[in-house]
């Protein structure tokens, strides 16, 4: 369990990250999303005791990351970049961080084998690509058998192969009964493997839903229907209450309350379908009615340049 | 390069906290930091190469002071002293050794790791600082007893020297070189930088002593004999200029917690 109480982190005037207040539940996988700069990462630093809190605090099972003894114990953390010297082997790198609290030797063999790298241990950091070096932070957070795994973009970088790993992995380590957050801007790859959602927008906290529950509230669902008789079965479907509108092909599109009395309807009255589809509720569609009004970094269609003046 | 990569789910169940006591950290930070330094490569060059260089330069003064001395120069000293000039190359290289503990982790990225597995940043630095004292020591004396002999088959009678003479010189030198590495292990804590660690310690062990007497204030060339390059002369070379040993390890001592004390309150108040 991770327990964020007022987190705050202020840069002069700016609030990176402000009066946050969330509970990180165990056996789940917790999603953590927000636009470019929200703060996710700097709210990840500050649980894991890299960057100071302004005000409030940050605690994992029940203690501040630096009271931890044996941290890798409890808590292992996939952070961006680069986490060791590149002239160091990988066993070698992931020996030292073993010796450091006090795990057994035989934990680096084991991790590298879980990560994929086993045939690569003796190869040194700085001849690793993007994806090797992010599956060897993994197998640094695995380590030390931990609780709790605090992942930041840890997709990044990796190949299809490797996100469809990961995302096993993830719900594994959850199914466990581990506590599980991890920070993604790929929102479909979220809604795959996140169970709960935590959204932040320019530091503050604005969804901490169950996925299913943010799914239904934010995201409208609609059915497209093709069939022979399109005027007078649109015309039943509104009598029922949904609004449809026709489609180029002819399709009908359907939105409102009752989809799931459409083939009921139909049978009912005699028409015949030859397609019923719902689409699926979109984390893209929620997520930008969440966050869309509120982003920092706000693009702009790009205009023809300016004349100098 | 997906093909190479086959994959297995843990399915331990969870593991316990840990029930070592805290006493076990320090250790633990210690063996961290060994492993990290004798993991990469550039340690080993830089102390091969500074070894090399010291005996090769024993080796060439033992020589040339036979060769004076057989041509009725004056040039007859303990072949201690003739080993020690040439403990520049080494200690260059041991200081090197010691900026890049740091820097080469900011530049890295593998800070973040440390401080992960140890996030006492009082402890991190302490840790790497006994690391590399240790190191300093051993490699220190090894090559203070190693060129004392080289020097002294090559300058022959020209070298003679006592037992007291090479425990001054060899005790002298581990310590110069722990206690300047430690300083320098703190500056580059604090300054993170490579380029400027470096050159913050070229000013304060080698330029201020030949900078400051220019100014012609007594007080600034007074000053020279209490930077560390003047501490450290006296500790190799046993001198009683212009203080004793005694003195010279307590200034040398103080410059190395001067440069723990700034490198702990940087690591200490900065974001990582």
């Amino acid at each position: 369990m991770i327990e964020l109480d007022g987190l705050t982190k202020a840069y002069g005037p700016k609030k990176a990250v402000d009066n946050l207040t969330v509970n990180i539940q165990p056996g789940k996988v917790t999603g953590f999303l927000g636009p470019n700069g929200a703060g996710k990462s700097t709210t990840m630093r500050m649980v894991l005791g890299l960057d100071r809190t302004t005000a409030g605090r940050a605690r994992i099972t029940g203690r501040r990351y630096v009271d931890l003894v044996d941290p890798l114990r409890t808590v292992g953390a996939v952070l961006d970049g680069r986490a060791g010297h590149p002239g160091q082997s990988a066993r070698s790198h992931l020996l030292g961080i073993a010796r450091s609290n006090g795990l057994a030797r035989g934990r680096v063999p084991a991790v590298l084998e879980t990560v994929g790298l086993g045939a690569v241990g003796n190869k040194r950091l700085g001849t690793f690509s993007l994806g090797m070096t992010q599956r060897l932070g993994i197998a640094a957070a695995l380590l030390g058998d931990p609780a709790v795994l605090l992942l930041d973009e840890p997709v990044n970088g990796l190949d299809p192969d490797g996100v469809l790993w990961i995302r096993g992995l993830m719900r594994s380590l959850a199914a466990q009964g581990r506590t599980v957050l991890v920070s993604s801007h790929l929102l479909s790859e979220m809604q795959d493997t996140a169970d709960h959602l935590v959204i932040i927008t320019r530091g503050r906290l604005v969804a901490d839903e169950p996925m299913t529950t943010l799914l239904a509230k934010r995201s409208a669902r609609a059915a497209t229907i093709r069939t022979p008789q399109a005027p007078a079965f649109a015309a039943v479907l509104e009598r029922a209450g949904m609004s449809v509108t026709t489609g180029a092909d002819p399709a009908l599109h359907v939105t409102g309350e009752g989809l799931e009395e459409i083939g009921a309807l139909a049978f009912e009255h005699g028409h015949q379908l030859d397609e019923l589809s719902f689409r699926r509720p979109s984390l893209e569609e929620a997520y930008l009615d969440l966050t869309g009004a509120d982003l920092e970094y706000t693009s702009r269609p790009v205009g023809s340049p300016k004349e100098p003046t | 390069m997906s093909s190479t990569h086959t994959t297995t789910t843990p399915n331990r169940l969870l593991g316990p906290p840990s029930e070592r006591g805290r006493a076990h950290r320090w250790g633990s930070a210690i063996a961290f930091e060994w492993t990290k330094l004798t993991g990469v490569r550039s340690t080993l060059w830089l102390v091969v190469t500074g070894t090399l260089l010291t005996l090769g330069g024993t080796l060439l003064i033992g020589a040339s002071a036979r060769a004076s001395g057989e041509n009725g120069f004056e040039t007859a000293a303990p072949a201690p002293l003739f080993a020690v000039q040439t403990i520049s190359f080494t200690q260059v290289a041991v200081l090197l050794v010691a900026v890049f503990a740091f820097t080469a982790e900011y530049s890295s990225g593998s800070i973040r790791t440390t401080l992960l597995s140890v996030p006492g940043r009082g402890r991190v630095l302490i840790a790497k600082s006994v690391v590399l004292a240790a190191m300093s020591v051993v490699i220190g004396s090894a090559l203070v007893l190693l060129g004392t002999l080289t020097a002294a088959a090559a300058a022959a009678e020209y070298g003679t020297f006592t037992g007291p003479q090479l425990g001054h010189a060899v005790l002298g030198t581990a310590a110069s070189l722990a206690l300047t590495s430690v300083f320098v292990l703190g500056i580059a804590a604090a300054l993170r930088s490579t380029a400027g660690t470096i050159l913050t310690m070229f000013v304060v062990l080698y330029a201020l002593s030949s900078v400051l007497p220019i100014f012609g204030q007594d007080w600034l060339t007074d000053l020279v004999k209490y930077l560390p390059g003047t501490a450290a002369g006296v500790l190799v070379t046993n001198a009683a200029d212009p203080y004793g040993w005694a003195t010279a390890l307590a200034v040398l001592a103080g410059w190395a917690g001067a440069g723990l004390g700034v490198g702990y309150l940087a690591l200490r108040y900065r974001d990582i």
